[in-house]
């Protein structure tokens, strides 16, 4: 590379450095220095420590709330892709509409997307309280109707999780997909009518295939912030009934920075992170093949 | 062009992790910032001046009077105070900021965190203080914080609290006097549940005020008070001191009174029951009187202790409150300034401001605190040592334990497991763990 060459490079990449700086520092370091500790017994109380090798990698296998943490995770990541964009999809498709009112009918299923997880956790912890005075079971009691444990029971609880998290996020993803909505050139929907389809038809060879990239992108998130969920779960639950709705995020502190086993802990968010990492780039790749097919 | 950057990413990592070494690297300085203000003179009361800082686990309204008080003795001397809640997120804020050396000149030793805070030599050791070989405190108090007879905390209160009961809803069940055995409570629950009402509750999510701790109290610990340092020797297991209150506890899921929608309620939520009178009883402690108060000003009710199989054998749940310690790498002139604050709250003047903010039971000498009647009982089983939470004892991987508990009663409660599994359970993490 030639001396201006490279001059006119660095004019553009020299304002890469503020980020590569942040990104090394909070990210990059961070995450070297949990693999190294993943190898050692450290306890995050005394600064003296020792490499154990694949130890405790060996014990995170063998532990129930790890098994049972990564269970709930996946579970709960791959019910939130299918039914989130189930639900999203038509959403999308009825909401993009002329009517005067759209922006408040837009603004009634983002709302829920604006709150923190951990307060839509709390405040729907209250309203499905299994007690007598939660406030769903109230309503329920002038109704006659007996208490639902519904945070209690370990399957329940699962689908109170799901319910409101499907609830906090459905919005979100709509908007996403509204947005591509309205990239659809209306020439395709005109040439569609004037073929003979029918709105079904429309629908599924025209919409579907060019939400396909917002599908893509709407599903990577989804499956990301599915996999390392810990807000609803824990405000709602706080894991319980016993390790019933741990998740693994909820599992690393607990064994990590609760019961002071960092090393073990360290070799937990590895193994997560490869998980996360390998089912990214898996999905990414399949619906961007998918995707080119599609369109 | 790559290489260049993947030399310079590199550096970057190289002269990061030397950043992050340096951090981690133990602090024999001040943790102060105020420190450097702190006066030269350190002898008699109005030479002493300097700033300190302190981590509490209260926040500063409980704090105030005392603080009041400390101030108006030692006006040179001020208080930086901070405050994280209890328990998990005192215990994680404080361990991170002894760890990276930036740890206030005053925090709290608490069962939960006393493991940590002995191994990492944080706290400095206050056995040659006055106040503790005077007799000022008692050596229960000092028990806990203790390790080769080093004491590294000061606790001059302690808090008890047993089975809140709705006085009417017992009357009207036709319930004349406090259960004294497990059988009578049993019989009580029964009448209760004939009469329309809902028995009791119990607080799963806490692991020390719930039914099963004072039961621990009056069938084991009332036997044998070195039970838990034998099982940790490996002479006793568990089981052996755990699984017959776990049975008589079960009773109480097999006859119905404990549900399986009481696993995911919290002390608030129970709390409301108790206030609206829902349910005739809960385990409760003199923390929640004031609430109470508000909720329902006209609800009669006492705390009673929790029987055992032996009559009139009534146990509570309490210990020692969490002590003071002064960072062992402070200053020698914070130090002194913090050792200051220590001595004081030890004093009758002292008690007094730290009973009129926390409100909890004084148990050093010098100050008599003034005791609510429904807690009388209570505080007299406290004073004769007829208390007991299972953190007291468990001195190695308390939290380790106490999680394996809690979420094994929780099970144990939705039908997941028997009752002697949960000291299966805990037998098998106390393994785990010291295999470590």
């Amino acid at each position: 590379m030639s001396k201006r060459k490279f001059g006119e490079y660095l004019q553009y990449e020299v304002f890469l450095i503020p980020v590569l700086l942040s990104f090394t520092i909070f990210t990059i370091i961070p995450l070297a220095r949990t693999v190294a500790y993943s190898f050692t017994n450290f306890d995050g109380v005394t600064h003296i420590y020792r490499f154990v090798g694949i130890r405790n990698y060996v014990n995170m296998f063998q532990d129930d709330l790890v098994r049972g943490s990564i269970g709930n995770t996946l579970l709960y990541a791959l019910a939130m892709v299918l039914i989130v964009n189930l639900l999203a999809i038509p959403l999308a498709v009825l909401l993009d509409n002329p009517a005067k009112s759209k922006t408040m009918e837009r603004a009634v299923f983002f709302f829920p997307s604006v709150v923190s997880g951990l307060l839509l956790g709390f405040l729907w912890g209250y309203i499905l309280s299994p007690t007598e005075s939660g406030a769903v079971n109230s309503l329920l009691g002038i109704l006659h109707v007996s208490p639902v444990p519904w945070l209690s029971d370990p399957v329940l609880s699962k689908l109170c999780i799901l319910g409101v998290a499907i609830w906090a996020t459905t919005g979100w993803h709509t908007m996403v997909y509204i947005a591509y909505l309205q990239a659809i050139p209306g020439e395709y929907y005109e040439a569609a009518r004037i073929d003979g389809a029918s709105r079904f038809q429309i629908f599924a060879h025209i919409t579907v295939p060019m939400l396909a990239p917002a599908l893509t992108i709407n599903t990577l998130l989804l499956l990301t912030n599915g996999l390392k969920v810990y807000d609803i779960p824990f405000a709602m639950t706080q894991g319980g009934p016993g390790y019933s709705n741990y998740t693994v995020t909820q599992a690393i502190l607990q064994r990590g920075i609760s019961e002071r086993q960092y090393g073990l802990s360290s070799a937990m968010s590895t193994v997560f992170i490869l998980i996360v990492m390998a089912v990214a780039v898996i999905q990414y790749t399949a619906m961007s093949r998918k995707e080119r097919d599609l369109t | 062009m790559k290489k260049i950057l993947c030399i310079s990413l590199a550096t970057l990592l190289l002269l990061g992790s030397a950043g992050c070494a340096q951090k981690g690297a133990p602090s024999g300085s001040s943790s102060s910032g105020a420190a450097s203000s702190a006066a030269s003179g350190s002898s008699g009361t109005g030479s002493l001046s300097g700033k300190i800082s302190m981590l509490s686990w209260n926040n500063e309204t409980f704090a105030a009077p005392f603080l009041k008080a400390f101030n108006e003795k030692y006006p040179g001397i001020s208080i930086d105070f901070q405050y994280a809640p209890p328990v998990k997120d005192y215990v994680e804020k404080l361990s991170t900021m002894l760890y990276s050396g930036s740890a206030p000149d005053i925090f709290q030793m608490a069962l939960e965190n006393r493991e940590d805070l002995e191994k990492g030599k944080y706290a400095e050791d206050l056995s040659g203080e006055s106040y503790m070989k005077d007799g000022t405190i008692p050596d229960f108090a000092k028990a806990p914080y203790s390790q080769n007879g080093k004491v590294f905390a000061l606790a001059i209160d302690g808090w008890v609290g047993g089975l809140f009961y709705n006085k009417d809803m017992f009357q009207k069940a036709g319930i004349t006097g406090e259960p004294q055995t497990w059988d009578e409570f049993l019989t009580d629950c029964k009448k209760l549940k004939s009469a329309g009402y809902s028995p009791l509750m119990d607080n799963l999510q806490d692991a020390a005020v719930n039914i099963v701790p004072a039961l621990v109290g009056a069938q084991t610990i009332s036997k044998d008070k070195d039970f838990t340092k034998n099982v940790y020797a490996g002479k006793n297991t568990f089981a052996d001191g755990w699984d017959e209150p776990l049975k008589l506890w079960h009773n109480l899921i097999e006859s119905g009174y404990l549900t399986k929608d009481m696993v995911g309620v919290a002390s608030d939520q129970m709390l409301t029951e108790f206030a609206t009178q829902k349910v005739a009883m809960i385990p409760s402690g003199p923390w929640n009187i004031s609430t109470l108060q508000k909720l329902n000003p006209k609800l009669s009710y006492k705390c009673m202790g929790i029987p055992g199989t032996e009559k009139g054998n009534l146990w509570y749940d309490g210990a020692v409150d969490v002590g003071f310690c002064v960072n062992a790498a402070s200053s020698d002139k914070n130090k002194t300034l913090a050792k200051t604050f220590l001595s004081f709250m030890a004093t009758p003047e002292g008690e007094k401001a730290f009973f009129d903010g926390y409100g909890s039971t004084i148990i050093a000498k010098g100050y008599e605190s003034p005791t609510n009647d429904i807690m009388k009982d209570a505080v007299a089983a406290f004073k004769s040592g007829k208390t007991y939470i299972p953190m007291g004892d468990w001195t190695s991987y308390s939290e380790a334990l106490r999680n394996t508990y809690l979420t094994s009663l929780q099970d144990c409660l939705v039908g997941k497991i028997q009752p002697d599994q949960v000291s299966k359970n805990m037998q098998n993490t106390l393994k785990k763990m010291s295999n470590q």
